[in-house]
């Protein structure tokens, strides 16, 4: 019996020790980016690099802040990143809706189609959508990325959407309308507060894919003005000079509403999967 | 009354049908269509040049080595991706204190801004100011630093290491969501009639797992094949070629010497790869039928 707890605690040590690795493991370049922000360029440039700064300074921050567009891009960003989600939820919960309460024939086969056109990488659609976004006169206007950034969020969100929608127990709405209720009246009273996670964590994940998304926005605009966060930070590299203290204090600027955004799904995110979920 | 549901139905798909036909089918078609001419950005001198862009393709090591690269960037960073996402789902599927805090940092990788994260990547493992180098110097496994980057044997491996660092979490959760339904009766009764850890895992574990891990397989391979950003923000398809992917190969073509015809040829080849794993992915998993 004694050996038994002994063999019982070596085990708890043992999965303790995993844990804390893997959970370092996972964190360390975002901490080595968070400590790299804080460094002064004569420490971020000298052989060899410090785990913590020595010197603690904001002096990247201001300079980003006072010296760099970033404070346009941050916004910029946060327009696109909402602009793409409203239109993506409003169309895709419209869809959902239809394909998990609508007996009509060919729904599964309209969402495998969706699932197919999800695996549309990105690249297959910039060449061609460089082309119709100069055709169509947006090119270096914030719609050529809402509009684009919609092929990347649309399929999901109404493949996540669909697997809520299926959740969420139809009898219900049943028996709402045998009794006598509306349609709008049942989607507004019933459907919408049961639907409203499912709609939330969507949102979320078509808000992070537009906030990080990189191709399209290196791709249609070219005004500084008007570049996002990912193009604005990639930029500090240039022929000339790496200004990669920049790059650090901005990607922990970038970090921060993403993480606010993780950090209030994570309940759902696990969930979600469960639903059916995949995602790129 | 039935025929008039259907139709309301329908309707409300319409808004959908027309953001994806005019955002990704059209633009597909463009691609296809533009495979079989020889274009140019401008539009100038466009002309039907039949199969001549695919031909041309097959018979160029360039864009052979570049698809066969694709199979090594692919199988390593699945590799990578796959053991250490169900270790790490066995792992956080155990009881401890702070379970709900360690499988939150699991997550973060796969989240963050991915812009960001490589170019963290591609700074730590600068040869003078990285940290990874200066690590394993700490450690004495290595006496002098590695030219991660900026050499042509160890650039793609540097590359594949990051990639299985962000996509790893993917497999995870995914695992993790099955391993939560397995019944606990079921390694109760193993462990009752002395079954080893291992045999656990093997005989209880791996099969309940199995089809949502080669479902994950399948789609992170095609997803793998496809990436562009990771490996054009850290090495640029470089040095000398040696991470230019199918994807890389694509854009340069494209936006660096503006021959969209050959472009549109490497990635119609790729929209047919996606075709063809799709359609295993919809025969065998069939995903789409109802949850009820």
């Amino acid at each position: 019996m004694k050996k038994f707890k002994g063999i019982k605690i070596v085990k708890r040590i043992l999965l303790y020790l995993g844990v804390v690795t893997l959970v370092l493991f996972c964190l360390f370049p975002f901490l080595w980016m968070i400590s790299s922000s804080f460094k002064t360029t004569f420490e971020l440039y000298g052989a060899p690099p410090t785990y913590f700064p020595h010197k603690f300074t904001l002096a990247s921050y201001i300079e980003l802040f006072k010296g760099t567009f970033f404070a346009r891009w941050f916004i910029n960003t946060c327009i696109v990143a909402v602009g793409t989600t409203l239109l993506c939820i409003l169309v895709a919960s419209v869809a959902a809706y239809s394909l998990t309460r609508y007996k009509y024939p060919g729904r599964a086969s309209f969402a495998n189609f969706i699932l197919v056109v999800y695996m549309f990488p990105p690249i297959l659609l910039a060449i061609p959508l460089y082309l119709l976004v100069i055709n169509w006169h947006i090119a270096n206007t914030r719609w050529a990325l809402i509009l684009t950034y919609i092929a990347n969020a649309l399929p999901y969100s109404l493949w996540l959407l669909r697997a809520f929608f299926q959740t969420i127990p139809i009898e219900l709405e049943d028996a709402a309308m045998i009794d006598g209720a509306s349609r709008w009246r049942v989607i507004r009273s019933i459907v919408m507060p049961l639907a409203l996670p499912g709609v939330i964590a969507t949102s979320v994940f078509a808000i992070i894919t537009s906030w990080n998304e990189y191709l399209f926005a290196m791709l249609f605009i070219s005004s500084e003005v008007k570049k996002t966060i990912p193009v604005g930070l990639t930029g500090f590299i240039t022929a000339h000079e790496d200004r990669w203290d920049l790059i650090f204090s901005g990607s922990v600027m970038a970090s921060i509403p993403v993480l606010i955004f993780f950090i209030y799904i994570q309940k759902f995110l696990i969930e979600a999967w469960g639903a059916g979920g995949v995602k790129g | 009354m039935k025929k008039t549901s259907h139709l309301i139905g329908i309707l409300m798909l319409v808004p959908c049908i027309v953001l994806i036909s005019v955002l990704m089918l059209y633009p597909v078609a463009v691609s296809v269509k533009m495979s079989f001419y020889r274009q140019t950005l401008t539009g100038l001198r466009t002309r039907f040049i039949g199969f001549s862009n695919y031909t041309y393709l097959w018979q160029h090591r360039k864009f052979i080595a570049a698809f066969l690269r694709g199979f090594i960037w692919v199988g390593g960073t699945l590799t990578f991706q796959t053991l250490l996402g169900v270790g790490a789902a066995l792992l956080l599927n155990q009881k401890f204190v702070g379970r709900g805090f360690a499988r939150g940092c699991v997550l973060l990788p796969f989240f963050l801004p991915g812009v960001s994260i490589y170019l963290v990547w591609r700074w730590m493992y600068n040869d003078l100011y990285g940290v990874i180098n200066q690590a394993l110097l700490d450690l004495h496994l290595i006496t002098e630093p590695i030219l991660w980057l900026s050499s042509i044997n160890l650039a793609m491996w540097a590359l594949i290491f990051m990639a299985g660092w962000i996509y790893f979490p993917f497999v995870t959760i995914n695992v993790l969501a099955r391993l939560q339904t397995i019944e606990p009766q079921l390694y109760e009764a193993a462990r009752i009639d002395g079954a080893s850890f291992w045999k656990c895992f093997v005989y209880i574990t791996l099969p309940q797992v199995r089809s949502v891990l080669l479902v994950v397989i399948l789609l992170r391979a095609l997803w793998m094949f496809n990436k562009f950003n990771e490996i054009w923000i850290v090495t640029a398809g470089g040095p000398a070629e040696s991470t230019t992917t199918l994807p890389v190969l694509a854009f340069k073509e494209a936006f660096k010497v503006q021959r969209l015809g050959r472009a549109s040829a490497i990635t119609t080849t790729l929209f047919i790869l996606v075709l063809a794993v799709a359609t295993i992915y919809l025969v065998t998993f069939k995903p789409a039928k109802e949850v009820a």
